[in-house]
């Protein structure tokens, strides 16, 4: 059974931006999943119609095997934990101890366990000297990582990230980054990440590429990203490798690893060892 | 600490903020009633006394409190000559060229300044020793018999809560749209009436279409981590009575019980 | 007159427990006619500096020279409308500055409050939309039904039809996708080019600053610590690798290939040279 499986999605908003068009994927348990395309190409409502906070016009969205609808949508909202884009709008307690209870005080946990689990999900980001500040005083990296712990503490299998970074500076992004990555590693998490970030894409084990409301593309980044002029027709950025090793073989340079910076730099200096 | 606001929390260590916060709103209420009592001075003396006493307790400064009470120094003055003018009993104290000053508007004068003066420093002592939050919290915990008669008890203090999380990031936003503005060359001090009520929307409108989508993405992010208005759920801020609440309570009915005492 | 702060010292809330230093003795010529990048980390004092440039702030201490103007803290500081018509600051997330009911309403609003025309606002208006690219088509539609590139591209057009001389703007490609943050800075450097104006740029994009700016100045904790051409900062020098910044994307990759034994000039301007540089060493040329 895999944890997210859609099918023939459609959905339009009153207005025009952002719409949905037969979308199908699926996403594999334990994968580290990345939805990637321009801006308002529908993939963060994707995101919402997943979690429930959009309603579906057509279409299926299974999790666990459990058909979203009215009824199952509170117990579904269990399995998955999403982090939005504006670190400030989801900042809901007064301080990062009661920003980290409050998805505890809507399910119900005893008081009394709280501030064990309130310290130990803390600890995991990094976060427990910071317990008692006011978001004001945190960054904007330090509000994704409250997030975050918010998110874990309530135990979910799937982790969805809404362009969770998109707002950071490239210290909080790196640093949320290497968070995501150690969750999908040690914990063994779902993660869809919803991202711009090309790099991020060729480092995860799926991407699925959307263009104007539909999926264009869907399978293994070192396949998917290294027709550039595709990926810009389609408003996006191929990875560096790929633009370099396109510029190479031009020049008569045919690489097998376009799409891995790192592996493409052993090939050539195999290359240069060689002659 | 120069330009304290009236009501403001100041987070001091001392046995008052750390009394419970439902048990000070209440005395709070009870010494309320007692200002309230026709008592004469020796009743405002003991509430007074009681009043100063607290005020050590929560280490505040009486200075602090008096400064605050400045912006209200007209409003006095304007009291007393009302007073002059109108209340024309008691004997005559100052006689200026046929203009007769008499005894009662004074001490009428000196009544209400004393009470509104005590009023202030009870509410500051509250909200000076209380956390916002903490005082939402009570309020929650005070009206929840209510819930019963379908009074949103638990709703008002989330909304109250948010209010209270999101007044430095508004405040924040407005200063930059502020900025922005300017930047384009508004000017509030300056201009036509036409150009000032455009200077003033150029600023309401974005902070209430920004405000509108901070609302939407809250209301989003709340959902998705479970939230239910109507729903049951646990509380992780508990708070608790101790002994000293329920010394201080005894207290202040005391106050009150002596202040019914001397006006009957 | 250039643009150059001398000794400036920026303090927020001063004599208060809030009381923050923002600006630490700020020595710092800008080039006219130039784009110059500002980066540095979150809470260097950059946003701090930039509104020193159309006196939303007046130094603490010290004095900002702009243009013809004077601004320092020991003297009255009249008329910031002035200033403020020839130096446009453009904010981060700018899209959210928006009011109007239609969009060339909302452009023209900066004009009008600078006593333009009707005709003259609506005139330049008009040229800034076509220079941010948004056609006639825009032009009665609400500012708040368009898409988030489109607003940010409306917002610096009002500044733009106030026609400065220098324009400012913090983090303009923030949360915009890869093609829009690419022609966004793509639009910056024609208007440098064809029109003559002087750019400032708040960004932490190091790619942006290699491929588009002509100087940069790097912060740290209220202090610049460099500032530089950007050719000497990236090329000449340790100091990129001293303030631990992420390189631009190239730089990383001639490195890391440096690292493997291969020969390459850190000076490749752009991703057609490295390409030849990396064959020329494969084939022993």
């Amino acid at each position: 059974m895999n944890p997210i499986e859609v099918k023939d999605l459609n959905f339009s908003y009153d207005q025009h931006l952002d719409v949905v068009k037969d979308v199908s994927f699926t996403v594999e348990r334990g994968s580290y999943t990345t939805l990637i395309g321009h801006n308002g190409s529908g993939k963060s409502t994707i995101a919402k119609l997943i979690i429930g906070l959009l309603e579906k016009e057509q279409g299926s969205i299974l999790i666990d095997g459990e058909e979203l609808n009215n009824e199952t949508v509170e117990s579904i909202r269990r399995k998955i934990g999403i982090v939005f884009q504006n670190p400030d709008n989801q900042f809901i307690g007064a301080t990062v101890r009661d920003d980290i209870a409050f998805g505890l005080e809507n399910h119900q946990v005893d008081p009394k366990d709280m501030d064990a689990i309130i310290e130990k999900y803390a600890g995991e980001v990094g976060m427990i000297e910071y317990l008692n500040h006011e978001p004001t005083r945190l960054s904007g990296g330090q509000k994704q990582r409250v997030a975050i712990a918010g998110i874990l503490a309530m135990k979910p299998e799937i982790l969805i990230l809404d362009e969770a970074t998109s707002m950071l500076d490239p210290e909080g992004k790196e640093d949320i980054n290497s968070l995501v990555k150690q969750l999908h590693k040690e914990n063994n998490m779902t993660i869809l990440s919803i991202t711009h970030d090309v790099e991020e894409v060729m480092k995860s084990d799926h991407v699925i590429v959307m263009y104007e409301g539909r999926i264009v593309k869907d399978g293994l980044p070192s396949k998917m990203m290294l027709n550039e002029q595709e990926l810009v027709r389609l408003k996006l950025d191929a990875p560096y490798s790929v633009k370099l090793s396109n510029e190479l073989s031009k020049l008569g340079i045919k690489l097998k690893n376009a799409g891995n910076m790192e592996g493409m730099v052993d090939e050539l200096c195999q290359l240069l060892l060689k002659k | 600490m120069n330009n304290i606001a009236l009501g403001r929390y100041l987070p001091l260590d001392s046995i008052v903020h750390k009394m419970d916060p439902r048990y000070k709103l209440v005395a709070m209420l009870v010494l309320m009633v007692a200002i309230f009592f026709p008592s004469g001075y020796i009743g405002y003396a003991i509430i007074g006394s009681f009043v100063l006493f607290s005020l050590l307790l929560a280490k505040l400064n009486i200075k602090m409190i008096l400064r605050a009470m400045k912006p209200m120094l007209f409003m006095l003055v304007f009291l007393t000559f009302v007073n002059t003018l109108v209340l024309r009993t008691g004997y005559v104290l100052i006689d200026l060229f046929g203009f007769k000053v008499y005894s009662d508007a004074i001490f009428q004068t000196l009544y209400i300044t004393i009470r509104l003066l005590l009023m202030i420093m009870v509410t500051t002592i509250l909200t000076a020793s209380t956390k916002p939050l903490d005082l939402t919290l009570a309020i929650e915990d005070l009206f929840s018999p209510l819930k019963r008669f379908g009074f949103p008890a638990h709703e008002i203090a989330m909304m109250i809560s948010i209010a209270l999380r999101f007044i430095p990031t508004l405040i924040d936003e407005t200063n930059r749209i502020m900025k922005a503005q300017a930047s384009r060359g508004v000017d509030l001090k300056e201009g036509t009436f036409k150009e000032k009520i455009m200077a003033i929307l150029s600023l309401i409108v974005p902070l209430f279409v920004s405000s509108f989508q901070r609302a939407e993405e809250l209301a989003d992010a709340m959902e998705a981590r479970g939230y239910i208005p109507s729903a049951k759920r646990t509380r992780y801020k508990q708070l608790k009575h101790t002994m000293k609440d329920w010394v201080m309570m005894f207290c202040v009915i005391c106050v009150l019980g002596s202040v019914i005492w001397i006006s009957l | 007159m250039p643009i150059a702060f001398e000794k400036v010292n920026y303090i927020y809330a001063p004599k208060t427990p809030f009381q923050y230093e923002a600006l630490k003795c700020i020595d710092l010529a800008i080039e006219l006619n130039k784009i110059t990048a500002i980066i540095g980390p979150t809470g260097s004092g950059k946003s701090t500096l930039v509104q020193h440039l159309n006196a939303l702030l007046v130094p603490t201490d010290g004095t900002v020279y702009i243009l013809d103007r004077e601004l320092s803290s020991n003297q009255k500081n009249k008329d910031l409308k002035s200033l403020r018509q020839r130096v446009g600051l453009v904010f981060q997330f700018p899209e959210y500055q928006l009011f109007e009911e239609t969009i060339l309403k909302d452009v023209m609003f900066g004009p009008l409050n600078f006593k333009m025309t009707e005709e003259d606002a609506r005139q330049k208006s008009m040229t800034a939309l076509t220079m941010v690219g948004l056609d006639e088509s825009f032009y009665e539609r609400s500012p708040l039904d368009i898409s988030g590139g489109q607003k940010r591209r409306v917002a610096i057009a009002g500044i733009l039809a106030i026609n400065p001389d220098v324009l400012v703007l913090d983090e303009p490609t923030a949360g915009l996708d890869p093609q829009g943050a690419k022609s966004m800075m793509e639009l910056f450097v024609e208007l440098n080019r064809k029109y003559k104006k002087t750019i400032l740029i708040v960004t932490h994009d190091m790619d942006h600053v290699l491929n588009y700016c002509d100087n940069v100045v790097v912060m740290k904790k209220g202090e610049v610590i460099t500032h530089q051409q950007v050719n000497d900062f990236f090329f000449k020098g340790d100091t990129v690798k001293e303030i631990e910044m992420a390189l631009p994307q190239r730089l990383r990759v001639v490195e890391s290939l440096r690292e493997k034994g291969f020969k390459l000039d850190s000076k490749i301007s752009n991703l057609k040279d490295l390409a030849n540089a990396i064959k020329k060493e494969i084939s022993h040329e």
